[in-house]
């Protein structure tokens, strides 16, 4: 614990030093610090200690979680998402909740959720740095007139590295977020590849954590159990707040919405698309195209496999949404599906806002999996 | 219990009976007697049934284990055979565990059950003790032992601390944990001396009585350790310093004393005796030091047991080195009593950073550290920085800082200033010149640590931190020290703590302020929970990239409109500022209202919280004749001249875009957020 205290008062000098200069120049950039490790290390705790040793000290750090597998951020799980924390935090909720209606002791954080629909990162790599640029782009611009924000730098979460093989993503996001230093939780191994490739950038500190005290490996049944009570409490609000979401009729060949499904790029779904069809069917149609990280599909690609699941609206208008768009594109929000009705063609979601869904488009995800809210 | 026809086995009946022991949390007669009968009830499984009660005394958390052995205790005691032999078996393990893991008031009653196990049960025939003499022997030979163990251990723990005083002290949970003495069945600061209700002896150490809640946090940090004391609270009120008071040996405080004394193997009439003598003093003294050296390994930090051990020390100085008038001798022998029940309590814990008279307890900064102690420059320092309310307690530091004393008037003046010895007393004609022997220099000038104590300032206007001296990297290394002051910098930065949530504010004007904003919040707050179940509640959307970056979440706590107005008035700021200034009403309850139009514009109304309305409001809405227009509309209708209630002082880019975009609630979504900020 004591090394957690000591990281966050060495980040804390450097925010210290930060707030002094003037603050459009360079040094004015709070210290920006990616948590990696293998999983079950405690990366979301020491971002919690650390959002919360900051919060305590006046700071207003930005948190962003690129962690898609885990349970989310004032999110679902299978997001990535931004939020400003400078209130404090609940310490028995996490990291809190998004906006509600209902008035909250503890105040309400707003993300910036970007969903991506797919628990690893290496599913979909391409789609998953697209959303990486594009939230870096938003928390840099958002930052570059947020004094405060910038002063206290960045604290971000990650999913499970433990191999070689995300060097070049972790590359990635460390020039994205323009990161300062790379804490390595409970792997020696990724710490000494962490120290390699970035001995060269002089502006690139990596450190070595120990894993937390209390860390055990989490089964799979529970983190499945931790995902569907995240993704209830989206709709369903917790014990502090009931929240009531609303059953509503979508008509999911009208031209209201648009729908479309996370491509992965490691399923082999997409092979068997091109295989598997009958002769004469035209394979155009269906041929996924070396970059698209989204296929839009038609209303008869609607069926009761979407039952149970949870699908995204997102910020761009259905009517003019490309893959370009869909790919990129911000969360407005979160649907649940109870009910696909193939010959009606219609479907019954729980929105969590009362009134129709927003004519957006739809993205459908293979994760957070299946699961039934009652 | 089954139902079934059959008995249960054994092991079924165990497993019953141990989740029964998992609901025995505190002392109940009720339960204690009905878990009693079950065990009656079930002779037959008394093996398993014992079994179970001796794993679950070793499990339970010390806090239950006495109701646990107060269990065991009834069932030996109701049942009797064959629960005593199996319990006899392992009792003396069952017992020493629990009693090694329990505080001292549980321990006494402990000690009183273990009296009762030596004696015949009341009431039966037999005249046997209740557990075989041999057993209840090894208990409390083991008793005994554990503790002449417990002091000797003590004092062991002292020489060894004593030689390892050179080298770096590693603080962290060795010092925070009563690690040395898991050896020993008990940690001694539960003596018996102990164990009762501390009267606080005379504290002098603060004749200035300058206190502050945030000092006194700082202060806490160093007495985190076995002995951290218990009431704390009675020591806040420094004695008036009463220039030859009462002797302090009388009445309790004397029997105690005695107690304490006899502990820390001081001989009595030593002490008592009416004319001191020099030797005498000097006995007294050493046990003293040690004692104060021990703590002073645990604590290394607490300035108070620095600055005290210091005094000790220039005191076994003078007295070996020349001869004392009479009175003097006895004024000493006086302050020695107090200090030794008061180092063998737990020091108060309002100590350090106000009250930090020697260069070693002011903890050079990293930067000064290899060139020594610099005095000078630290005050300067320290003066340049601060306001004169921060130099007031550092300036008050004695004048022989910094290195040897070079007179026994100056030991005296350290005493004094160390509150070892009253003002009052009249420095002897000096003599001697033997320099005092400096603290632990190697301590502070070994290069792996930083100094031990945080640099910082309580000023008057808040807690201020030095970051330049802050010796920390951001290196693997460097972040494996443990440093435990900085606790305070987490906590102290901010001193003004919220009583509703954890929200801290500096103690200046400006923090005052914002924590009066901030109550007034919580209030607002709660009453609209305790309104909120009225009416369905739901999440909100999220908002799309351009808003999140032009949103601040903490824009609006205090409803002062300057904040809000910095930020170059985005549309949305201006939307809800100038929304607040219009006319609106209350929002229909009914869903089929909810999607109402404007009977001119055919345009939808912006329903929003409205925080002096408390509720949902239509905005620029009026209502005339069953029917709801727009304020602005229906000023246009009704051919009014547009000047006070219209729809003309609003920005047309928010109406519109309020209006017209599908997530037309993200403006309530907005102000609402900063109204509960």
């Amino acid at each position: 614990m004591y090394t957690y205290l000591n990281l966050h008062i060495a980040l804390e000098k450097l925010r210290v030093s930060a707030s002094d200069c003037p603050p459009t120049t360079e040094g004015a950039q709070g210290p920006r610090i990616l948590l990696i490790g293998p999983p079950d290390v405690g990366k979301t705790t020491v971002a919690k200690i650390l959002t919360g040793y900051s919060i305590r000290q006046g700071r207003k750090p930005m948190v962003i979680n690129l962690d898609t597998g885990g349970e989310g951020v004032l999110s679902v799980p299978g997001t990535i998402s931004a939020a400003s924390f400078g209130s404090v935090m609940d310490v028995e909720d996490g990291f809190g909740n998004s906006p509600m209606s209902a008035p909250s002791a503890i105040p309400v954080k707003l993300p910036l959720v970007y969903y991506y629909g797919l628990e690893t990162p290496e599913s979909g790599v391409k789609r998953y740095k697209r959303l990486i640029s594009r939230m870096a782009v938003a928390v840099n611009s958002r930052l570059e007139e947020d004094i405060e924000s910038k002063n206290t730098g960045l604290i971000i979460d990650t999913p499970s590295f433990d191999n070689q093989t995300n060097g070049d993503l972790i590359s990635y996001i460390v020039a994205e977020f323009s990161i300062t230093t790379i804490a390595v939780l409970g792997s020696e191994r990724l710490y000494n590849t962490m120290l390699k490739s970035f001995s060269s950038s002089s502006n690139v500190s990596v450190i070595k954590l120990p894993t937390s005290g209390g860390c055990v490996d989490r089964d799979a049944p529970y983190k499945k159990a931790i995902r569907d009570a995240t993704v209830k409490k989206y709709f369903f609000g917790d014990d502090k707040c009931t929240l009531s979401p609303y059953t509503v009729s979508i008509e999911f060949d009208s031209p209201t919405f648009s729908f479309w499904e996370t491509v992965d790029a490691l399923s082999s779904d997409n092979k068997r698309n091109t295989s598997f069809l009958p002769i004469g069917e035209d394979e155009s149609s269906l041929q996924i195209g070396e970059g698209d990280v989204v296929r839009k599909l038609g209303p008869g690609d609607v069926d009761s496999r979407f039952e149970n699941l949870v699908v995204a609206v997102l910020q761009v208008d259905a009517k003019d949404a490309g893959a370009k768009e869909v790919a990129e594109s911000a969360v407005l929000g979160f649907v649940f599906v109870q009910e696909v009705d193939e010959k009606e063609k219609r479907m019954k979601v729980l929105s969590p806002v009362p009134g129709r869904v927003p004519a957006k488009a739809l993205l459908v995800g293979k994760w957070p999996e299946g699961m039934f809210l009652t | 219990m089954s139902f079934n026809d059959e008995v249960p086995s054994p092991e079924e009946l165990a497993e019953d009976y141990r989740s029964s022991l998992e609901d025995l949390s505190v002392n109940s007669r009720w339960e204690i007697t009905n878990l009693t009968v079950i065990a009656k009830e079930n002779i037959h499984a008394a093996q398993a049934i014992s079994k179970v009660i001796e794993e679950h005394i070793q499990k339970t958390p010390p806090l239950r284990k006495l109701p646990a052995l107060y269990l065991l205790d009834s069932i030996a005691k109701n049942v009797g055979t064959p629960y005593t032999l199996f319990f006899g078996r392992n009792l003396y393990r069952t017992f020493m565990d629990a009693y090694s893991l329990v505080e001292g008031p549980v321990r006494r009653k402990l000690e009183e059950m273990l009296q009762t196990w030596k004696q015949p049960v009341p009431g039966s025939t037999s005249s046997n003790p209740l557990f075989p003499a041999e057993t209840t022997r090894k208990i409390d030979n083991a008793l005994i032992k554990a503790r002449t163990a417990a002091v000797q251990q003590q004092q062991k723990q002292m020489k060894q601390d004593n030689a390892r005083f050179g080298i770096v002290q590693q603080p962290g949970p060795a010092a925070v944990n009563p690690g040395p003495y898991r050896s020993t069945p008990t940690p001694p600061t539960n003596g018996h001396g102990q164990a009762g209700p501390y009267n606080p002896p005379p504290q002098n150490f603060d004749a200035r009585g300058e206190q502050s809640g945030n000092k006194a946090t700082v202060g806490s940090i160093g007495s985190i350790g076995p002995n951290k004391p218990q009431n704390v609270n009675t020591y806040i009120q420094p004695q008036p310093t009463a220039p030859q008071d009462a002797p302090p040996l009388q009445g309790t405080q004397h029997s105690h004393y005695q107690q304490i004394a006899a502990q820390l193997g001081l001989t009595a009439p030593n002490l008592l005796a009416n004319i001191p003598t020099t030797d005498a003093l000097l006995n007294d003294i050493r046990p003293l030091i040690t004692t104060t050296q021990a703590r002073f390994a645990e604590n290394p930090w607490d300035a108070e047991i620095q600055k005290r051990l210091k005094a000790l020390l220039d005191l076994q100085t003078i007295l070996s080195t020349q001869q004392l008038p009479t009175d003097q001798l006895s004024q000493i022998r006086d302050q020695l009593s107090r200090i030794a029940i008061s180092v063998h309590v737990p020091a108060p814990p309002q100590s350090q950073v106000h009250q930090i008279p020697t260069l070693q307890a002011a903890a050079p900064p990293s930067l000064n550290m290899n060139q020594g102690p610099n005095l000078a420059t630290l005050l300067s320092q320290y003066s340049n920085n601060h306001a004169p309310a921060a130099n007031n307690s550092r300036n008050q530091t004695p004048p022989n800082i910094s290195g040897p004393v070079p007179a026994t008037k100056g030991l005296f003046e350290s005493l004094i200033s160390a509150g070892l010895l009253k003002a009052s007393s009249t420095p002897p004609s000096s003599s001697g010149t033997k320099p005092s022997t400096p603290l632990n220099p190697g301590y502070y000038q070994s290069g792996l640590t930083k100094a031990p104590t945080p640099s910082v300032t309580s000023a008057a206007a808040g807690f201020i931190v030095h970051w330049e001296t802050v010796g920390v990297e951001l290196n693997s290394a460097s972040l494996k020290t443990p440093r435990p002051h900085f606790v305070s910098i987490l906590n102290d930065s901010l001193p003004n703590k919220c009583g509703s949530c954890a929200r801290r504010f500096t103690n200046n004007e400006q923090g005052k302020k914002d924590k009066a904003a901030h109550l007034d919040w919580h209030f607002r707050v709660h009453q609209r929970i305790a309104d909120s179940s009225k009416h369905a509640q739901f999440r909100s959307w999220y908002v799309g990239e351009e808003e999140w970056i032009k949103f601040r979440e903490d824009e609006d706590d205090s409803n002062t409109t300057s904040l809000g107005q910095t930020h170059q008035g985005t549309d949305l700021d201006a939307s809800t500022q100038e929304a607040s200034s219009q006319n609106y009403i209350p929002a229909p309850n009914d869903a089929a209202l909810s999607s109402l139009t404007c009977p001119v514009c055919k345009e939808k109304f912006n329903t929003v919280w409205h925080p002096d309305a408390e509720d949902w409001v239509l905005m620029d809405a009026i209502q005339s004749g069953g029917r709801i227009y727009h304020a602005s509309c229906f000023a246009e209708i009704s051919k009014e001249s547009a000047g006070t209630a219209s729809r003309g002082s609003t920005p047309d880019t928010s109406i519109s875009k309020g209006k017209r975009k599908a997530d037309q609630d993200l403006a309530s979504i907005i102000s609402k957020i900063k109204k509960e900020k």
